[in-house]
């Protein structure tokens, strides 16, 4: 016979091209991860829409010999990742749900501003603890941004500036994010008292249309002025909404709260699939993120909460304390909780528009603390040399001098 | 030590920061819900009582209201139907 094949070494050969001889115990460890979170986006209906292209991605990533990684230069899911890793994506979703938002509520009510802006606690406090934990202040910022419980905003920042954690942080972010429901309740009942649960908010006035033309530009300007790093998010949620409002795009609008944010959900979640491989994911370090994450959560939670209480002191008892539990961003989904949870106190109390304010305001607050960070961490910060050391080293000082002298 | 004195830096900066931003947003607000007032849309409203053609509905929505808040129907008026 020619070429001496013998039926052992034409098996070898086989076996060899297949995917089979590939298989290590790490890329089977993450294909049971991808299995478990197409399970939980099936069968449990946790944030399908994200967690079915992640996990997908997760599996053509861990299939031995597909070259379907973030990191395979040439494959297809390459190509996806540069989408995230050029910031694309993210800012991207942002205008879809621009487009999506009603910012009426928090128009009608601004003072619930203040209770997005408090929930942003579980952001820095996280920080915190993961700095206790080992991780870099980059790693650690990164983190942290889980508690603001926005997914694109997680996935811009880790990008940005934990790239290494990218997978954990977005599993962790989207996983969290549904389970808002879960989370949530406990820390609510525990926080508030059944009288203040059973408290009835005034019917929001209604705002002029002018007015809700007006803000996404006001706020544009506003916050780009005072954090330029914020712009890409910030920017495209704000034309999202002018889509919305201005009444003269219906045809963009249409587009970006449908197609649009559908075509690039698909992207992202599976880019950030891909980026999910063994040597990144199978790490003690995941295992710490997935628990801060839900620390996270529960201390912007609470963060809300607290604040919520003393806007109900200072109104003299005419704000339900439960809707500064949807400070965190979550949209609508942290809303819906503090109308389910208020209901039980009280099946006629009406919350969820209420509740609405924070639940945006929350979006503007995480994407806000995105910008701190990347102003103290990112790219361009860390190019001047010191940079966030001197703001840093500048405001212990300033802190020192108010509370030492 | 040093990152945990950094980290600490950082929250009291960013949460400042957060509270300044969204506190001159509620500001820029309230000046604007000033300024463009909400005005109600001056659409003609159309009486619905049970003379007209549609009392039958109203008597309907009367009861199903009067019930939903356990009072009597004619506690419960309708004066319109937009």
């Amino acid at each position: 016979m020619e070429g001496g094949i013998t039926l052992s070494s034409a098996m070898e050969q086989i076996i060899g091209m297949t995917g089979f001889g590939a298989l290590t115990f790490g890329s089977v460890t993450m294909i049971a991860v991808a299995l478990l979170l197409l399970y939980l986006a099936i069968g449990k209906g946790f944030e399908p829409l994200l967690l079915v292209p992640i996990g997908f991605g997760c599996l053509l990533a861990n299939l031995p010999m597909s070259y379907m990684t973030s990191g395979d230069e040439g494959g297809l899911l390459y190509y996806f990742y540069q989408g995230v890793k050029h910031e694309i994506w993210p800012p991207l979703i942002f205008l879809g749900v621009g487009a999506l938002t009603d910012f009426g509520p928090l128009l009608a009510n601004p003072s619930t501003l203040l209770l997005g802006a408090a929930a942003q606690i579980g952001v820095y406090v996280t920080l915190i603890v993961a700095v206790l934990l080992g991780f870099s202040l980059q790693q650690a910022a990164a983190i942290g941004i889980i508690g603001g419980a926005d997914g694109p905003t997680a996935i811009f920042l880790a990008n940005k500036l934990a790239p290494e954690l990218l997978g954990p942080i977005a599993v962790a972010a989207y996983s969290y994010m549904s389970l808002v429901p879960i989370i949530q309740p406990p820390i609510m009942r525990l926080m508030t008292t059944e009288k203040e649960r059973k408290i009835r908010m005034e019917q929001l006035k209604p705002v002029s249309q002018k007015v809700k033309i007006i803000f996404p530009i006001v706020v544009t300007i506003l916050c780009l002025l005072l954090l330029p790093a914020a712009a890409p998010l910030i920017g495209l949620l704000m034309l999202g909404n002018l889509f919305r409002e201005c009444g003269v795009t219906k045809r963009l609008h249409d587009t970006t709260e449908t197609h649009l944010i559908n075509i690039v959900t698909i992207l992202l979640a599976l880019a950030v699939g891909s980026s999910m491989t063994a040597e990144s994911f199978l790490t003690i370090q995941t295992i710490k993120i997935i628990a801060l994450g839900l620390f996270a959560f529960s201390v912007a939670t609470a963060g809300g909460l607290l604040l919520g209480r003393l806007l109900m002191v200072a109104t003299g008892g005419k704000v339900n304390p439960l809707i500064g539990s949807a400070g965190v961003s979550a949209v609508p989904m942290a809303s819906r909780v503090s109308q389910k949870v208020g209901q039980e106190a009280d099946p006629h109390n009406f919350l969820l528009m209420h509740a609405m304010g924070p639940n945006v305001a929350g979006v503007i607050g995480t994407a806000v603390a995105a910008g701190i960070m990347l102003a103290l961490f990112g790219e361009s910060a860390l190019m001047t040399s010191g940079h966030a050391e001197s703001i840093i080293r500048a405001g212990a000082d300033f802190l020192r001098s108010i509370f030492i002298g | 030590m040093e990152n945990l004195d950094a980290a600490i830096t950082v929250t009291v900066i960013g949460m400042g920061i957060i509270f300044l931003v969204l506190i001159l947003l509620m500001g820029a607000i309230m000046v604007l819900n000033r300024v463009f007032p909400y005005v109600a849309p001056t659409e003609k409203a159309t009486p619905a009582t049970a003379g007209s053609d549609d009392g039958e509905i109203v008597a309907v929505i009367q009861a199903g209201i009067a019930a939903y808040l356990k009072r009597k129907p004619e506690d419960v008026s309708i004066k319109s139907i937009k």
